[in-house]
């Protein structure tokens, strides 16, 4: 619990000290979990482990869902942020 | 805008002679529904699987060569296949930047359709704002429109770099748009700066150049479909458009038919499926690729010289820089993707190699990898 609390705590000051861009790196891990886990699995058709090494980044915040019958990934991370995306046939996968 | 005049020797000095296909080659073999197969045995294979499939490290701890496909197409036919690492013949893999390549392809079937020219200013056909409007459709293909790009991955802090904004970021809801709000930070035209922002923004103009009626099918008509790339699949952002830049997923197959739909100078079966030339002055040095600013975005990107989104096995002699892939002959051209994605073509041994893979580290020798091909070629009997 600490140090979800410490790594919360450096996202946050992350995203106050972006000075190229207004994201930080929480928002863009459940963005690129979600999004790219779907690929993986709907586009590349690998497994849910294949997938989530595929898909590992650094900081590994992100907690992916998987809704297989509607092809969908929910991606959530820190109890805060979230994202989705959706299969969408031979255009793969694109955030909700 | 006044542009920069290009160095005649220098330019010189980094062209080979590839004479542009007086017409389709005939007395070759095409792929059908399938890709014939003349699979060399021996050595040489034996050597290819073990330098190409050997992992050398534990693979949850992303450590060296971690080798997911490899396709290679002889004289048009597969001499070499093999997978690894959950992949089989049937999945498709992202392409990441080889996608630039595809779209290189299709802005050429555009053009070949008369629906834009690679000296339109972009402004012709999408609307990036006024301070894009000197920027063509050239420009974009070299990699040298000027918008101010920070083209950097997971090794470099997130919130700096442009290519994560845009696929993940504030960017990805409409990524042409967030490309063009950039601004420029050169004058376009006369700087080379590795951007998948460009081509991005270059998917958008094209799109916008054909028209609602092909917008949305233009992958599968214009390169897709006719090459017969039945795992073929491109995503969009949430505007619509294809992110040209990253996002083309095939099976290694139907990555080579693509190879060798450049490997034959944009033929297919015997007919011009790209314009008769486009292959020949896509493979040249662009003409934004010169000395000072752009010598050092290559420098730094240690990548090979830069084509029209090709990549080119040629010297750079103002930095007494030699090719990137010495084993392999001056004509060889490749389309790159991150983590070891790449697409080579080698026109002189006919030759197509196709690697997907899910390399973390630099460690995998691209030039072993070649002269392994180019040495399997040698074997395999006419």
């Amino acid at each position: 619990m600490i140090r979800r609390a410490l790594l919360a705590s450096t996202l946050a000051l992350a995203a106050c000290n972006a000075e190229a861009y207004d994201n930080n790196d929480a928002e863009l891990a459940v963005r690129q979990k979600a999004k790219e886990m779907c690929s993986c699995l709907f586009v590349m058709e690998l497994s849910e482990q294949e997938c989530a090494a595929w898909t590992r980044v650094s900081p590994n915040v992100a907690r992916a869902t998987i809704d297989r019958e509607n092809k969908r990934v929910h991606a959530v991370a820190l109890g805060f942020w979230a994202a989705d995306a959706r299969f969408d046939g031979r255009h793969g996968c694109v955030h909700d | 805008m006044q542009r920069l005049v290009l160095s005649c020797c220098t330019v010189a000095s980094l062209l080979v002679a590839r004479e542009a296909a007086a017409a389709c080659p005939t007395g070759v073999t095409w792929p059908a529904a399938d890709w014939p197969e003349a699979l060399v045995r021996g050595p040489t294979a034996d050597a290819a699987d073990d330098y190409l499939f050997t992992l050398t490290g534990r693979d949850e701890d992303r450590k060296g060569i971690r080798t997911d496909g490899v396709v290679i197409v002889h004289r048009g036919r597969i001499v070499y296949e093999r997978y690894a690492r959950g992949y089989a013949r049937h999945n498709r893999h992202l392409a990441w930047s080889v996608s630039k390549s595809f779209l290189n392809a299709m802005v050429g079937v555009g053009v070949g359709r008369g629906a834009l020219t690679v000296d339109d200013s972009i402004c012709d056909h999408y609307d990036p704002g006024p301070e894009l409007c000197d920027v063509t459709v050239g420009d974009l293909l070299d990699w040298g429109s000027g918008i101010d790009w920070n083209e950097g991955y997971e090794d470099d802090p997130y919130y700096l770099s442009s290519v994560i904004a845009m696929l993940y970021g504030i960017g990805s809801g409409d990524m042409a748009a967030f490309v063009a709000s950039q601004g420029l930070a050169e004058t376009p035209g006369t700087v080379y700066r590795y951007s998948s922002g460009d081509s991005v923004l270059l998917s958008a103009v094209l799109a916008s150049a054909l028209g609602p009626g092909l917008a949305g099918d233009y992958p599968w008509e214009f390169v897709f479909d006719p090459i017969g790339m039945t795992s073929a699949m491109f995503e969009r952002d949430l505007a619509g458009t294809y992110v040209g830049s990253s996002y083309v997923y095939a099976t290694p197959r139907d990555l080579a038919r693509f190879g060798y739909l450049a490997l034959r100078e944009g033929c297919w079966a015997g007919e011009q499926l790209l314009p008769e030339g486009w292959i020949a002055a896509s493979t040249q040095p662009n003409p934004s690729f010169q000395v000072g600013e752009s010598y050092d975005h290559f420098l730094r990107d240690g990548d090979a010289v830069p084509g029209r989104h090709w990549w080119l096995n040629l010297p750079v002699p103002d930095l007494a820089h030699e090719r990137r892939w010495p084993a392999a002959p001056p004509d060889t051209f490749a389309g790159l993707g991150h983590w070891g994605q790449t697409i080579f073509v080698i026109p002189s041994a006919d030759l197509v190699l196709v690697r997907t893979a899910d390399d973390r580290e630099a460690g995998f020798d691209q030039n072993r990898y070649l002269e392994l091909a180019l040495a399997l070629a040698a074997e395999d009997s006419p």
